[in-house]
């Protein structure tokens, strides 16, 4: 629950922020996007193993660097209960938030430009334009693009797996990891299948109120 | 610009580590490598450091993705045209069948499947493991053909049934020569799907030798005496095909998965 709401806001506030550069045709625009989108492709054990490697606490490299700005920054980021999970989350935004924002990028790029060069015309400041058109255009996308996130995080199990098989203790268990460990671990396999349906239903349950809520809002809205 | 600098650390900070020797990674992981070892890529290549040599978990891993994706996308090509031109209830009702498969999560499949490969005796078999990818990547790739086939011109189909075509002719004659593109970029959705997927392969595969790639990478544990070079070799080579892929097909990719998520 923790990692779905944390990734989800995470994904897609930085994708936004990305896109909303991007679109704002900055140099070498396709080579960003051509890099942040590249670890969305990747294994996630891959960037896990990676990020646990360089993020250990005695000989990561991270932490090197942490405790020249500061001695009290650098930690075993996985081992401490207090950073554990806030670390899977980060690998986990800064792996996938180049799909929210592929997907924004494009819905931007369907906004005339002429609503645009109106507003520059009439003095709207960059801010102003991105407040009222930009955002304003793509909401459907980012009700969408927030959803899809969400039941992703859900659905988490790589990362957690290879970086912390829940641990330390059971503080960083996700719902897929439990599942894995009580049926292949400890062999339970009806308590298992339970917690997956469970899982299941507490997600479409989730989802279905999210479009509810979506859907009148948008009713509203159009009066 | 920093984010993007943080994003790609992982590909760059192990490509660099793939490159150095034992010492050098642990005592400057961050460092450029101070000269070229290609041994790395040797040991991890028929080494033993994951338990077997990467050689076969990439065969594994080409085995499941190869079946997987024929499979799947094949079927899933032909339920997408079906439900495109159906003009029946069931067809809608079809539709929202396998978008509910879709948002279904994966580890309600994990125990019932398990159990399955166990009776019908295919567990480790990663040929069996490619079925499985398979069915599950039917729906969406039915679903992401239903899209790209609607907008299809139906004019063109009626022209050849009045030269005389059958359904099943004027589909294999005009609807797919034209439509390749929409297959390609479904395609390349899931190999990269399968390529990368870890926990049914993890469920399924047992025994050492029947893992893939990914299963078998999470085999490495970290202690002071393992080998970090043939580690971050392993992991250069497993990314390797996609990072190629990527580049020589970004817009059809990114297309691909666009239209997957929208729809």
């Amino acid at each position: 629950m923790v990692y779905s709401i944390g990734m989800t806001i995470g994904t897609v506030g930085v994708g936004g922020a990305i896109a909303l550069a991007i679109d704002r045709r900055i140099r070498g625009a396709s080579v960003f996007k051509f890099l942040i989108f590249l670890p969305v492709l990747l294994p996630i054990v891959f960037t896990s193993l990676v990020w646990a490697f360089f993020l250990d606490g005695n000989f990561g490299g991270i932490n090197d660097i942490l405790a020249r700005i500061h001695p009290s920054l650098s930690r075993p980021w996985l081992g401490d209960p207090a950073t554990v999970n806030l670390t899977i989350i980060l690998v986990s935004v800064l792996q996938f938030a180049g799909f929210p924002m592929v997907i924004l990028i494009a819905a931007l790029r369907d906004i005339p430009r002429y609503i645009h060069e109106a507003a520059t015309i009439d003095g709207v400041s960059v801010l102003q334009r991105v407040r009222h058109i930009s955002i304003p255009h793509i909401r459907d996308v980012i009700a969408t693009i927030t959803l899809i996130q969400f039941m992703f995080g859900f659905r988490v199990f790589d990362q957690v797996f290879v970086m912390t098989r829940g641990g330390p203790g059971r503080l960083s268990e996700v719902a897929a990891t439990f599942v894995w460990r009580e049926a292949f671990v400890n062999r339970r396999f009806g308590y298992a299948t339970a917690q997956a349906i469970v899982t299941s239903l507490v997600i479409a349950a989730l989802s279905m109120a999210y479009l509810t809520i979506i859907r009148t809002k948008r009713l509203e809205r159009a009066g | 610009m920093l984010w993007t600098v943080v994003t790609i650390v992982p590909v760059v900070g192990s490509l660099f580590s793939s490159f150095k020797s034992q010492t050098e990674i642990i005592a400057e992981p961050l460092n450029l490598p101070s000269r070229l070892l290609f041994e790395n890529y040797q040991r991890a290549w028929d080494g033993t450091n994951l338990g077997e040599p990467l050689i076969l978990f990439a065969r594994n891993s080409v085995i499941a993705t190869s079946v997987g994706v024929v499979l799947g996308v094949g079927a899933g090509v032909f339920a997408g045209y079906a439900i495109a031109r159906s003009r029946t209830k069931f067809g809608g009702l079809l539709n929202r069948y396998f978008v509910l498969l879709i948002t279904l999560p994966f580890i309600v499949t994990w125990i019932p499947l398990f159990v399955l490969s166990d009776r019908l005796g295919v567990l480790s078999n990663p040929l069996a493991l490619g079925v499985m990818y398979a069915a599950r990547l039917i729906p969406f790739a039915a679903v992401m053909m239903r899209a790209y086939f609607s907008s299809f011109p139906l004019d063109l189909i009626e022209a050849a049934h009045i030269d005389g075509a059958s359904e099943f002719k004027a589909f294999q004659r005009i609807v797919l020569p034209l439509s390749w593109g929409g297959v390609l970029a479904v395609g390349l959705v899931q190999v990269i799907f399968i390529w990368n997927e870890l926990g049914l392969g993890q469920v399924l595969l047992l025994s050492p030798d029947s893992r893939t790639l990914p299963v078998g990478l999470t085999q490495f544990r970290g202690q002071y005496g393992s080998d970090y070079g043939a580690l971050f070799a392993s992991l250069m080579l497993t990314i390797s095909p996609i990072i190629v892929l990527y580049t020589f097909t970004e817009r059809k990719l990114t297309e691909g998965l666009r239209i997957g998520a929208m729809k």
